[in-house]
């Protein structure tokens, strides 16, 4: 490679409390355009700013999971600039004092062609709370823009990263495990497609080997791990191509991801303003944050995933693929544990979940509240009903997706729809029996060796039975009836 | 403050001025300047800045929602809105 | 009904408790009296809101309900003070016709208590200037002399349209009016008065405080909006209640003087007085504060003299930025062509502001600019503490300190340009109390009532929550006035 890429990321996170960083509004997500609006958040004079305790709380939580150093004196400051998604002309934010710094991230990439493979740690500059900003719809109609300040005031964390990333494949493997270590602690949904967590790239490449930094370029508010690793490669190549080739001139700027037209475009206006005035916020009393209550907050954090990765394969005898998997999401852990409370077959639930479920999740294309849907009693029950042989793994899997899509329960579903297997040795001995008798010529053709004609005679048995039977004894009856 | 700082200051401030209004505040803020000179000569490095002059920190509230007022007081005031938006010229990128 | 123009407010509010008096027909007679409005005091009239307060209150009186001592009584508020469905002008025309969804603190607050609102008064736009000159309907006229200016409420006050006002003092105008017109205005201990519903200015040193003609109607109001608010993040718990009982006499206090009173020149010729004589303002009040058994002391302040240099960069930078939210975009004035969103900022701020409004924009924006940061703002802000650390260590010392509220120089209509450099420098007299968030009065100086009309008035400022002390000092010297000579 003759050119080194060096990245850093800034990864905007929306805060999962009920209401906005600075007033009361609610931060849900999706109401009707200035639904959970107020004067303040609108830019109306006279409100002041309380802060929202939850808020602070989700960000030490934050710095605790990425291994960061609390900051004992908070204060938020005024950065000033005009457009027209921030209401008031200003953003809260932290400038002079971030609540978290110099923290890391451990990641594994996992390796493709000419890619670094392996562990590797990220380290984090720092972390600051901040409010979101409204939101710009364009009016096709009018050529105008319309204003939500729906969002305007949403608590943020910006999680600022050192500039150690060398590959696209590394800054994936970095948002997805800090979207499952965010979600385990609580902090946030991550819904990358809801804008719950956005990604500012900076991109600048070198020889490998220098220790100067080139031009470094900036794309904001990616949304979406595929763009994200197409804008990352774009620029690589437009820096590489300019610095070899002359095709232009690199400057330091914020560029626009296209994503139809895959390419980035420099931004018209100056995103790159100068100077935002920052200065301490009056409003705002400063927060002292006390060893007790970065305690008092670690307490409440769940067992993280890579702690938990290890104790299942330490403690279920899971392998690395199984574990890495289900310590991934925490609906997904919290699902195998509860499951297995009920019915301890580690390696079972974990074939289901990872296989069977993973798969319905990903069609499922409602971004909505519950994608898992699958519950640990009604899991446990099936896989009983699998490990007692009271039905076949196919007709499991009809169950599972019955479970999944229509809210089936297992023992009713499987009862209503004739899945039971048929258990009675004498019915199905006499069935082997007349399978036997009205094949001969597939029992001639086995007995001289053609080992084909058994399982022909196994599917005769099971169109019989109407698939409700269990395989294993089916064939060693079947062995016995023929030897 | 000279003519490029204040075409500076009044752009980022998205302010414009008459020929008469930037002479009477390139004058206002000379005499201004030279009357903050003193302020230089006080010794303050032992101190530090004072923003809030209350002793108060940790100032926070509970996260509840409560709504402060109907979506129409809020729009209200605007001179136009579309659909429950606020209204502005197209944005250019 | 015109005993109305003698009676303070709590005399009113008690002929209307005592059912002499409805707080209706009070209303209606101060709504008659306000719309003629000859020294342009109020912004606008609220008639139909008044006269809904002012019946509410006749029903609660009526069923033996008495909601405080001022119950019944009219009150202006001040136009940077935000009333649900009232228009909130702040004096600028960039709010012309922006109507306030919700109210401030105290404003809910009179209205429990039972006071009736009955109009908006005037105020130099955004509170910005102090000159008298701002306000984008006109300015207000001082009654007591009226070829020079007055803020709204001050000149209502003196008036006597209303026996009441809130007013926020954020650089001292407030004050220096009250000084000037004959009144009372007490700017409360910073903290101590909710913020929640001020169209914002200098956000760390602003207190909404009571005007009034007399002393007791100011502590009186004072006690009803004072308290805790956990709608305001800068607000101290609450705090015991003015008594207001005068003592017999201050014996056992220490009073202070700053050393302003050289540059007093009290009135100037021609300008008020029809005789000769100079009026001692200064010499009266001391004499009369050692009689009545105050101790009295020179002190001083080493950095008293910068004060108002560093309000005027801390007040920049904060109005600087609580202004930037009015761009036209959301509500307020908007320009008549529109082509591009950069029009919209630049004509809504140009025509709605006021130029007085964009230099102080625009020094703002200049004392926070990095590399103007640190030899501006944060050298203002440190020499704020040391202002602090001085009239603290000062008043340990003292129960309060003695200064006047302005230079007494007037404020004329038609030099605009004079009378802002003039308010800068009164500032000098306002300014230690502002920043230092320590709570300061501004009342009529102890002389005898004939030769109260043309007398500049005294400042007392004390430590924080000492508002007792200068109700303690300012009654006992109302109670005595000097003698007629």
């Amino acid at each position: 490679m003759r050119y080194e890429l060096v990245m850093g990321l800034e990864v905007h996170v929306e805060m999962a409390t009920q209401s906005k960083l600075f007033c009361t509004c609610s931060a849900a997500f999706g109401a009707e355009p200035n639904e959970n609006v107020c004067p303040a958040c609108s830019g109306m004079p006279g409100l002041l700013p309380v802060l929202n305790k939850r808020a602070v709380e989700l960000a030490i939580a934050a710095g605790l999971v990425t291994n960061c150093r609390i900051t004992p004196r908070n204060t938020f400051d005024k950065k000033n600039y005009y457009y027209p998604d921030l209401p008031t002309s200003y953003q809260i934010t932290q400038f002079y004092a971030p609540i978290c710094t110099e923290g890391h991230v451990d990641i594994t990439t996992a390796g493709a062609a000419g890619a670094k493979t392996g562990a590797k740690t990220i380290g984090i500059k720092q972390i600051h709370i901040e409010e979101d900003a409204g939101k710009l719809l364009h009016d096709a109609h009018t050529d105008q823009s319309l204003i939500d300040y729906n969002r305007a005031g949403v608590p943020l964390i910006e999680i600022v990263s050192h500039p150690d990333f060398r590959s696209a494949d590394e800054a994936l493997a970095y948002l997805e495990k800090l979207r499952a270590i965010l979600r385990y602690a609580g902090v946030s949904d991550c819904k990358m497609e809801e804008g719950s967590m956005r990604a500012d790239i900076n991109i600048s490449v070198r020889k490998p080997g220098a220790s100067e930094f080139g031009v470094r370029t900036e794309i904001k508010n990616m949304n979406s791990l595929k763009a994200i690793a197409r804008a990352i490669d774009y620029e690589y190549h437009r820096h590489v191509d300019a610095l070899e080739q002359g095709t232009e001139e690199l400057v330091q700027e914020t560029r626009r991801w296209d994503d139809l037209q895959n390419r980035s475009f420099a931004m018209r206006t100056k995103e790159n303003a100068t100077d935002y005035l920052y200065f301490p916020n009056p409003d705002i009393a400063p927060i002292e944050i006390s060893e007790e209550w970065i305690e008092t907050v670690r307490r409440t954090l769940p067992e993280m995933p890579d702690v938990k990765k290890a104790r299942y394969m330490e403690e279920y005898a899971l392998s690395d693929y199984d574990s890495t998997l289900l310590a991934a999401g925490k609906d997904l852990a919290d699902l195998f544990e509860a499951t297995h409370a009920l019915y301890p077959e580690a390696k079972e639930i974990a074939n289901w979940i990872n296989g069977e479920l993973l798969a319905h999740m990903k069609k499922n294309s409602d971004s909505g509240a519950d994608t898992l849907r699958i519950d640990a009693p009604r899991l446990a029950q099936l896989l009983k009903m699998v490990g007692d042989n009271q039905v076949n793994r196919l007709n499991a899997k009809k169950i599972f997706a019955a479970m999944y899509w229509e809210n089936a329960d297992p023992t009713a579903y499987s009862h209503m729809h004739n899945m039971i297997n048929e258990t009675d040795d004498t019915l199905l001995t006499q069935v082997i029996r007349d399978i036997i008798n009205a094949n001969p010529k597939s029992v001639d053709d086995y007995k001289s060796g053609k080992l084909k004609a058994k399982d022909f005679l196994f599917g005769q048995a099971m169109r019989t039975l109407r698939g409700n039977g269990d395989p294993a004894i089916i064939r060693r009856l079947l062995e016995e009836a023929l030897n | 403050m000279n003519e490029q700082t204040l075409d500076s200051l009044a752009s980022f401030n998205k302010l414009r001025f008459s020929p008469e209004e930037r002479q009477d505040i390139l004058d206002d803020f000379s005499q201004l300047f030279d009357a903050l000179e003193v302020l230089e000569n006080v010794d303050t490095t032992q101190t530090d800045p004072l923003i809030q002059t209350v002793p108060l920190s940790n100032i926070m509230r509970e996260d509840a929602v409560v709504r402060m007022a109907p979506r129409q007081d809020i729009l209200a005031n605007a001179s136009e809105h579309i659909q429950g938006c606020f209204v502005a010229p197209k944005v250019l990128d | 009904m015109n005993i109305l123009n003698t009676l303070t407010a709590l005399e009113l509010a008690e002929k209307i408790r005592l059912r002499e008096l409805t707080a209706l027909d009070v209303a209606k007679h101060t709504l008659e009296q306000i719309a003629s409005d000859p020294c342009n005091c109020f912004m606008s009239p609220s008639p139909e809101s008044a006269l809904a307060a002012a019946a509410a209150v006749d029903t609660q009186l009526e069923s033996g309900i008495c909601p405080s001592l001022l119950a019944g009584v009219p009150i202006a508020i001040d136009d940077t003070i935000l009333m649900r469905q009232e228009r909130c002008t702040a004096g600028s025309r960039m709010l012309d016709t922006f109507v306030s969804p919700f109210s401030a603190t105290v404003v809910d607050k009179i209205l429990s208590a039972g006071l009736v609102p009955v109009g908006r008064t005037n105020t130099d736009e955004l509170g910005v200037s102090g000159s008298g000159s701002t306000c984008y309907q006109g300015p207000t006229l001082n009654p007591r002399h009226p070829e020079t200016l007055s803020g709204g409420a001050a000149a209502a006050i003196a008036s006597r349209l209303v026996p009441l006002a809130l007013c926020c003092d954020s650089i001292g105008t407030p004050r220096k009016f009250a000084s000037l017109s004959g009144t009372v205005f007490l700017k409360p201990t910073y903290g101590s008065v909710s913020r929640f519903g001020i169209v914002a200015y200098v956000s760390s040193a602003e207190q909404i405080g009571p005007a009034a003609a007399t002393l007791n109607d100011a502590a009186a109001l004072f006690n009803i909006i004072a308290g805790h608010d956990s709608k305001d993040g800068t607000s101290l718990p609450d705090h015991t209640p003015l008594t207001l009982i005068p003592r017999q006499d201050l014996r056992g206090m220490r009073v202070g003087v700053l050393p302003y009173w050289d540059t007093l020149n009290g009135m100037s010729a021609g300008s008020r007085s029809s005789s000769t004589e100079r009026f001692d303002t200064l010499n009266t009040t001391i004499n009369r504060l050692c009689e009545l058994g105050a101790d009295i002391c020179e002190c001083d302040l080493p950095q008293l003299d910068l004060a108002h240099l560093v309000l005027r960069i801390i007040a920049a930078a904060e109005g600087c930025t609580n202004f930037s939210r009015f761009d036209g975009v959301k509500f307020g004035h908007r320009p008549q062509t529109i082509t591009s969103l950069e029009d919209i900022y630049v004509g809504s701020r140009s025509e709605g502001f006021g130029l007085e409004v964009k230099k102080t924009i625009l020094l703002g924006s200049y004392v926070l600019a990095q590399q103007n940061y640190e030899k501006y703002y944060l050298q203002a802000l440190k020499i704020r503490r040391l202002i602090q650390d001085q009239l603290t260590h000062l008043l340990q010392s003292f129960d309060c300190l003695l200064l006047p509220a302005s230079s007494h120089k007037p404020y004329h209509p038609d030099r605009p340009n004079a009378n802002t450099r003039l308010s800068f420098e009164d500032m000098r007299y306002t300014a230690p109390a502002t920043l230092a968030g320590f709570p300061a009065a501004a009342a009529p100086a102890p002389v005898h009532p004939q030769h109260g009309a043309n007398t500049p008035g005294i400042q007392l400022i004390a430590g924080i929550h000492g508002e007792q002390k200068l109700y303690d000092v300012l009654s006992v010297l109302s109670a005595n006035p000097a003698p007629h000579l």
